[in-house]
């Protein structure tokens, strides 16, 4: 009777010990599935760096006078080495507009990101919010004389007009957002009756503009990367590294803004100078990327759409991910903006839709419009 | 620690929710469920304890020191978590709130799983929180409340989501926490049965007012019901516990 009852024990005491193992074999499952998981978010990274590179020296690559890539090689890196007329060429024509592309493109993918996570609305970005059709009204004010604005500079008049305007409307936005009783839906109506406000007093200016000015200002709304230079690459260059870094230092409070406004807040963030603090950094890049090349819709809409797609939310991956993939997506534009005709650059804007209209309608098609 | 609740008073615009209201002292490792009808106040008593800033600060201690969110554990509720994360990032996320680095704390991933396997949802640790079903997000609520070991959890209908086996099992866990981190519990409950099992106090309230406070068993019975909910019930005793069984 004591054997059996001391070998039920010990039956137990190794049921326990299967029980414990089974446990720790679970959680150990768990642990590897999640790390492979990081791990893929991080290979993705590096891809689509790599990904951005290869794009920005493809579109170095690509254009009218026909250049190898080992001319465009020795052109960037051993510049003495290439006669004068491919250093002109890389130098001073392809390689400050090829450089813009990511640039801008990562910034307004950035911009766009930041406003679906602070207002928590899917189809934020600056331009459903109206930020660029703001941009456009304020270049309109320059090109029609209706304002001029003192101590600027002729050449810079519209793109500092587009700024100021860029900025003042995402000023309203934030300002807006931070009534208490106003709520995110009512954000997002503000910004769609913004858009439609500037929408309304551009085609004013158009109505009053001479046949001139008319053309000038529609060139200018199309957007395009032939307005850049090396000073507006070194201005973003220095600011964009350090707006990221500022909104990376705040990656796991907007990871847990996203999760729900009342837990974010249970959790003693302070949900309402985030989202200020988040779209006044929106701003600055937005209005610079917008005065700096022109109105470049879709990619802050879909940039972000994809890196949500295929690293989720996680901050630390998404908003990197969501950099470089607005950067590649603004590369392919140009890429494609100097491909479909030989000769001719077409409007980026009409390339961008291209690209991202049938992207965006297959992406609400496979999620059933749930993102 | 106790919490204490006095002078709560809460208004929006002329219309007063919270009277000047005052709860006696809770202690470590009680469960306190709030009833009462739509309207009475009750979610708005978890909100006031879940605000960053309070203007009236010390209407709520803890001990000696007003109620500080970094003391809470809150499961809001709306259950839905809308962030394309897994739940694990979610408590891993949560575990780093105030972290300034982005790297995470050493271990921090095998803590969060083992108290997602100690909830008995370790199976849902690496799926994905949009695609959760309601009861499943209510389950990994509960786990991000409790992650960084709160000494005050509030649940506002923690267990609306749940099917009878799940409610259980949810109930089950905060009596456990509650009672092995000397933390209290404030939930809302409209079960009444629910938090007549689960309970150490009722607070039942009316008309923004504390109509009554204490053991479940004392003061839930038949007037009490018909005052507050103005509904004719039937009080059955079922070994040591009354069961409502309630009709209009």
């Amino acid at each position: 009777m004591e054997q059996s009852i001391c070998m039920s024990g010990s039956y137990i005491d190794k049921q326990k010990n299967l029980d414990i193992q089974q446990e720790n074999s679970q959680i150990n499952d768990a642990l590897s599935e999640h790390r492979s998981r990081l791990k893929k978010k991080k290979l993705a990274l590096v891809f689509f760096f790599l990904l951005s590179l290869v794009g920005l020296v493809a579109d170095i690559l690509i254009g009218s006078h026909g250049l190898t890539l080992s001319q465009v090689m020795t052109g960037i890196f051993t510049p003495e080495a290439s006669d004068i007329v491919t250093q002109t060429i890389i130098w001073d024509i392809r390689m400050p507009m090829s450089l813009m592309a990511p640039f801008v493109g990562g910034a307004l993918a950035v911009a766009g990101a930041q406003m679906q996570t602070t207002l928590n609305n899917p189809l934020a970005d600056p331009y459903t919010f109206g930020v660029s059709a703001s941009a456009g009204f304020g270049a309109s004010l320059v090109i029609t004389h209706v304002v001029s604005l003192p101590f600027i500079p002729e050449q810079y008049q519209i793109a500092v007009m587009a700024f100021i305007m860029c900025l003042l409307t995402t000023f309203m936005i934030a300002g807006i957002s931070s009534i208490k009783r106003i709520s995110i839906e009512g954000v997002m109506l503000f910004g769609v009756a913004i858009m439609f406000a500037y929408d309304g007093m551009l085609t004013m200016m158009q109505y009053i503009a001479t046949e001139t000015q008319l053309q000038t200002l529609v060139f200018w709304q199309m957007g395009s990367l032939d307005r850049g230079s090396w000073g507006k690459i070194l201005t973003l260059a220095i600011l964009l590294p350090i707006v990221m870094a500022i909104m990376m230092k705040d990656a796991w409070k907007l990871s847990s803004l996203k999760v729900g406004l009342d837990r974010a807040e249970s959790m003693g963030i302070n949900v309402k100078r985030l989202r200020i603090k988040t779209l006044l950094l929106v701003s600055l890049i937005t209005s610079l990327s917008v005065a700096f090349v022109g109105a470049i819709g879709f990619v802050g809409l879909v940039g972000p759409h994809i890196a949500r797609m295929i690293l989720g939310e996680d901050q630390r991956f998404f908003l990197p991910a969501s950099f470089l993939l607005g950067a590649v997506l603004v590369e392919l534009a140009s890429i494609a903006s100097k491909s479909f005709m030989p000769g001719i650059i077409l409007p980026l804007t009409v390339m961008m839709s291209i690209i991202g209209v049938p992207f965006f309608i297959f992406l609400i098609i496979k999620k059933g419009g749930k993102f | 620690m106790a919490l204490n609740i006095n002078h709560l008073s809460v208004s929006f615009g002329k219309q007063v929710i919270l009277d000047n209201l005052n709860i006696p002292e809770i202690y470590p490792g009680e469960m306190i469920s709030l009833i009462g009808k739509n309207g009475a106040g009750k979610s708005t008593i978890l909100k006031q304890m879940t605000k960053r800033i309070r203007f009236d600060a010390e209407s709520i201690m803890l001990g000696d020191e007003p109620l500080h969110v970094n003391d809470i554990g809150y499961l809001p509720q709306d259950h839905r978590i809308s962030a394309n994360i897994t739940v694990l990032e979610l408590l891993i996320t949560t575990m780093h709130i105030d972290a300034n680095s982005l790297f995470t704390k050493e271990n921090s991933a095998e803590k969060a799983l083992s108290l997602l396997e100690s909830i008995d949802i370790l199976h849902l640790a690496n799926k994905v929180c949009t695609e959760l079903s309601g009861g499943e997000s209510q389950m990994a609520g509960l786990a991000q409340a409790v992650i960084n070991d709160p000494k005050v959890l509030i649940l506002d209908e923690p267990t609306s989501a749940l099917d009878m086996h799940n409610q259980l099992k949810l109930l089950e866990y905060i009596k456990y926490y509650t009672q092995h981190n000397s933390a209290c519990a404030l939930m809302v409950v409209h079960d009444l049965n629910l938090a007549i099992q689960y309970s150490d106090k009722v607070a039942v309230l009316h008309n923004g007012s504390l109509f009554a406070y204490g053991e479940p068993r004392l003061i839930i019975d038949k007037t009490l019901i018909k005052d507050v909910f103005n509904v004719n019930s039937q009080i059955i005793q079922l070994e040591n516990y009354p069961v409502v069984v309630a009709c209009l």
